[in-house]
């Protein structure tokens, strides 16, 4: 599979690092959506299917992990990566039981994305 | 001087003294009465002698009266042979008398021829005083008369015819006062006799060896006398003539030799007596001053003895006087002096075993400064014993304490405890905290002191580990509130840097693409961006941003809990791998060759493993080795090659690590800082301040472990790590 057609959905309220991820992920040839907060993200669901999501915890409203738990219900087919600020997050029993371990969180401020797209890669294969 | 021969002399000196008084007075006793004896012997016999004397006075008188009235006489006067013969055969007592007859012409007629050794003759017959020329018949009369050489007594009567009283002739006695005369008064008086007239010696009675008359040289009268070996006592009488004229004496001696001898056997048996009854009373003397003196010794030893502390004593005297009372007493004293001195001696232990069971130095000290009390404890912080110190100044035994002597002075002056805390000291070759409290003893008058020396080292350290790990904690918190707030915007700036440079870059076909449709190239931007260094600014920007994410994340370790992460490690296997680790390390090969240096290991092969997380164990030790190295390098030491000791121990529940180094060590005030946040010593920029605060932080919080430094100046720095072996419930 062609990295465009694989789809990536940003979700962070920091301006510069949800436009910094994404235009590092596009720079990658991956398909790039971005999203502010976990609503407006779950409205882009509903128009399209993402294969990765790329979540930050902290957000206005709901926060990440009910946004990658919404997600999973809609598109159970899709992976989260988790970017957080956090230094004490590990992942909560309900993610684990979804597939997620504590591999797949990036710890603020990511010094190499490079990071980011070798566990992409994995997960998209 | 002793009781015994005292009391001994004692009563010799009464016994003897009292002897010697009776024994003088018995024999001024015996003397009187032999003397009395001697003076009635000789008064008894000059009586007789005396009396015998003048009887043949008034005896002869008797005799001539006598014989001139015999009818013989007076028939046979013509007849003057006949008249001799008839008085001689008929008159045996006549003996020793001399016989003169007269005729009225005063012619002897019988007696003339001196037959007799008479003083009298025809011639110095005329002498005689009391011889008239004429005689009287009808008078008679005696006399003492001295004739001649010799002295007589004379006695006369006349012849006379009794029918006519016609005077026929005139008879005449003469006894001589010569030696037969005194053998007659000794027969009598058993005392001899001596006649002397004057210088003339007329008659004596003592013999001498050869059976001839002896006269003695007379000397005083009265009076003993030595005569012939033998003792006289003398006296005389005189013997008056007719018309009472002293003639001469008639001396009576009584031999009182035997009276003496008896004397000095009696005087001698006395002396006897007395030395007898001195010899009795020097034993008797010694007997009971033993007798007395032995109890006493018994009493005097057995007191000597409880005086030196020997209360088991029984006095053994048996005796129930006094001094037997007073061993009893002396007895009961001694027990109850034990019981006394036990209880004493209890109650000594027990406050020694209070004072030596303090974990404190207490030193007792008098006012000059000199050791009175040394307990266990001082004993063993100094190694001198009790004896050695008592006496000694305290400065001698402890010099950190030279400077403390005024406190101790001031303590005494004014009576009130006196304290100095964490006094520095060293401690076999460590620097130790000592808290010293002085003490005035203020009751019973003893005047010094108490020093209490408190050994805080431990409970300072801990009180610094305390304010390390708040000060950690807090920064701690700050870090984990500060670090997500930092973190966006650096992420922001570093992935914002990051993507720049990926869109300047000729790897990425799209960045060529979009500069031809901006109508430019992206050579031309690169060759623009180059000249003017903006690509080297954005690195910067890069480097600074990952620099500052890095001190966040060290900070952010302060707060971070590990514990799931826990794994149990074979620390010696960690501790080699991470000696691997720095001899590969780059930034150290660059100016530290860790190869130069000698690694000593000391691990316990019996070591057990140690649950923790394995590499941030391995981030503190590499981290120490770093220090370590860069120590040594930093202040070389050409003599002396650099080591660093590596030491793996059990110690009770936990695992001790201690990591050796012998470069230049550090002064106090650097070690009580050196795991504080930010603290470095090394060169701005080289160190952030953080590697021993991180080190420390997860030793301590991370794995409820320890972690400490000590150091000496110029010899080295030694890190200690406990880790505990159990999993901690935090």
């Amino acid at each position: 599979m062609s990295r465009a057609n694989i789809r990536i959905l940003v979700v962070d309220d920091e301006d510069l690092v949800r436009v910094n991820l994404t235009a590092y992920l596009e720079d990658e040839g991956y398909t790039v959506a971005a999203a502010v907060s976990g609503e407006e993200a779950l409205e882009l669901m509903k128009e399209r299917t993402y294969d990765i999501g790329v979540i930050d915890l902290r957000l206005p409203g709901m926060d990440g992990n009910l946004l990658i738990l919404k997600a999973h219900e809609i598109q159970p087919q899709m992976k989260f990566l988790i970017h957080t600020g956090s230094t004490s997050y590990t992942i909560p029993k309900a993610l684990s039981d979804i597939g997620l371990s504590n591999s797949h969180i990036f710890r603020k401020p990511l010094v190499k994305m490079e990071q980011l797209v070798g566990l992409i890669r994995t997960l998209s294969e | 001087m002793k009781i015994q021969p005292k009391l001994s002399l004692y009563f010799f000196l009464i016994a003897g003294l009292t002897t010697m008084a009776a024994t003088f007075f018995a024999i001024y006793s015996v003397n009187r009465r032999y003397e009395n004896i001697a003076e009635q012997e000789i008064a008894s016999s000059k009586k007789m002698a005396e009396s015998i004397f003048y009887e043949n006075l008034g005896d002869l008188t008797r005799k001539a009266t006598f014989l001139s009235e015999l009818k013989e006489v007076i028939e046979n006067i013509a007849n003057p042979d006949e008249l001799a013969m008839a008085l001689e055969s008929k008159f045996f007592f006549l003996s020793n008398l001399n016989i003169k007859i007269m005729d009225p012409a005063h012619r002897i007629v019988v007696g003339q021829d001196n037959s007799t050794p008479s003083n009298i003759n025809q011639a110095n017959i005329g002498q005689l005083p009391f011889f008239h020329p004429e005689w009287d018949p009808l008078l008679r009369d005696a006399g003492i008369f001295q004739v001649g050489q010799g002295i007589a007594i004379y006695s006369y009567s006349p012849i006379v015819e009794p029918e006519t009283f016609e005077l026929k002739g005139l008879m005449l006695l003469e006894l001589p006062l010569n030696s037969v005369f005194t053998d007659e008064i000794k027969e009598k008086t058993k005392a001899e006799i001596l006649i002397y007239l004057g210088d003339a010696k007329i008659a004596s009675t003592f013999m001498d060896v050869n059976g001839q008359r002896y006269f003695p040289e007379l000397t005083t009268l009265g009076t003993q006398q030595k005569i012939l070996q033998s003792t006289f006592l003398l006296d005389s009488f005189p013997i008056n003539d007719y018309s009472n004229r002293t003639l001469g004496r008639v001396f009576v001696g009584v031999n009182i030799q035997d009276i003496i001898e008896a004397k000095q056997v009696g005087i001698r048996s006395l002396i006897l007596v007395f030395l007898a009854v001195i010899a009795l009373g020097a034993v008797m003397g010694l007997f009971i001053g033993r007798r007395i003196s032995r109890p006493l010794l018994v009493l005097s030893k057995g007191a000597d003895s409880i005086s030196k502390g020997h209360f088991d004593v029984a006095i053994d005297v048996a005796s129930r006087d006094e001094v037997g009372q007073l061993a009893r007493v002396f007895t009961q004293m001694a027990s109850s002096l034990k019981e006394q001195t036990e209880e004493m001696s209890h109650m000594r232990l027990y406050l020694q075993n209070i004072i030596d069971s303090m974990p404190s130095v207490l030193i007792g000290v008098d006012t000059r400064g000199s050791i009175t009390q040394w307990n266990q404890q001082a004993q063993k912080a100094t190694g001198i014993s009790q004896d050695q110190a008592f006496g000694k100044r305290v400065q001698d035994v402890f010099p950190f304490l030279e400077k403390q002597m005024e406190t101790v002075q001031r303590a005494i002056a004014e009576r009130m405890p006196q304290k100095t805390e964490r006094v520095t000291a060293p401690v076999n070759g460590d620097s130790h905290y000592l808290d010293v409290m002085v003490y005035p003893l203020i009751s019973n008058g003893l005047e010094g002191a108490v020093i209490r020396v408190d050994d805080v080292t431990t409970r300072v350290r801990i009180e610094e580990m305390m304010i390390q790990t708040e000060k950690m904690m807090s920064v701690g918190g700050l870090a984990a509130g500060m670090a997500h707030e930092i973190n966006n915007p650096l992420g922001g700036i570093i992935q914002a840097s990051q993507n720049v440079l990926r869109r300047l870059s000729r790897d990425l076909e799209k960045n060529a693409e979009v500069a031809r449709e901006c109508g430019t190239d992206l050579d031309q931007i690169i060759r623009y961006m180059e000249k003017r260094e903006i690509l080297k600014f954005l690195g910067g920007i890069r480097e600074c941003g990952e620099r500052a994410a890095s001190i966040v994340e060290n900070m952010l370790s302060f707060s971070r809990r590990s514990e799931s992460r826990k794994s149990t490690t074979n620390l010696a296997v960690l501790l080699d791998k991470t000696v691997q680790l720095a001899a590969n390390d780059y930034d150290l090969k660059k100016k530290y060759d860790f190869r130069h240096i000698e690694i000593r290991r000391e691990f316990d092969p019996d070591l057990p493993d140690v649950p923790c997380v394995a590499t941030e164990i391995q981030q503190v030790l590499l981290n120490l080795l770093k220090n370590a190295a860069q120590a040594m390098f930093r202040n070389p030491d050409d003599r002396k090659p650099p080591r660093i000791n590596l030491r793996l121990r059990r110690d009770g529940g936990y695992v001790c690590m201690e990591i050796e180094d012998n470069g230049p060590g550090m002064d106090e005030s650097t070690r009580k800082r050196i795991f504080e946040p930010f603290f470095t010593t090394k060169d701005v920029g080289v160190g952030t301040g953080l590697g021993l605060s991180v080190s420390y932080f997860i030793v301590t919080n991370n794995h409820q472990g320890n972690m400490m430094v000590e150091s000496i100046p110029g010899q080295g720095t030694t890190f200690v790590i406990y880790l505990p072996l159990e999993r901690g419930s935090a």
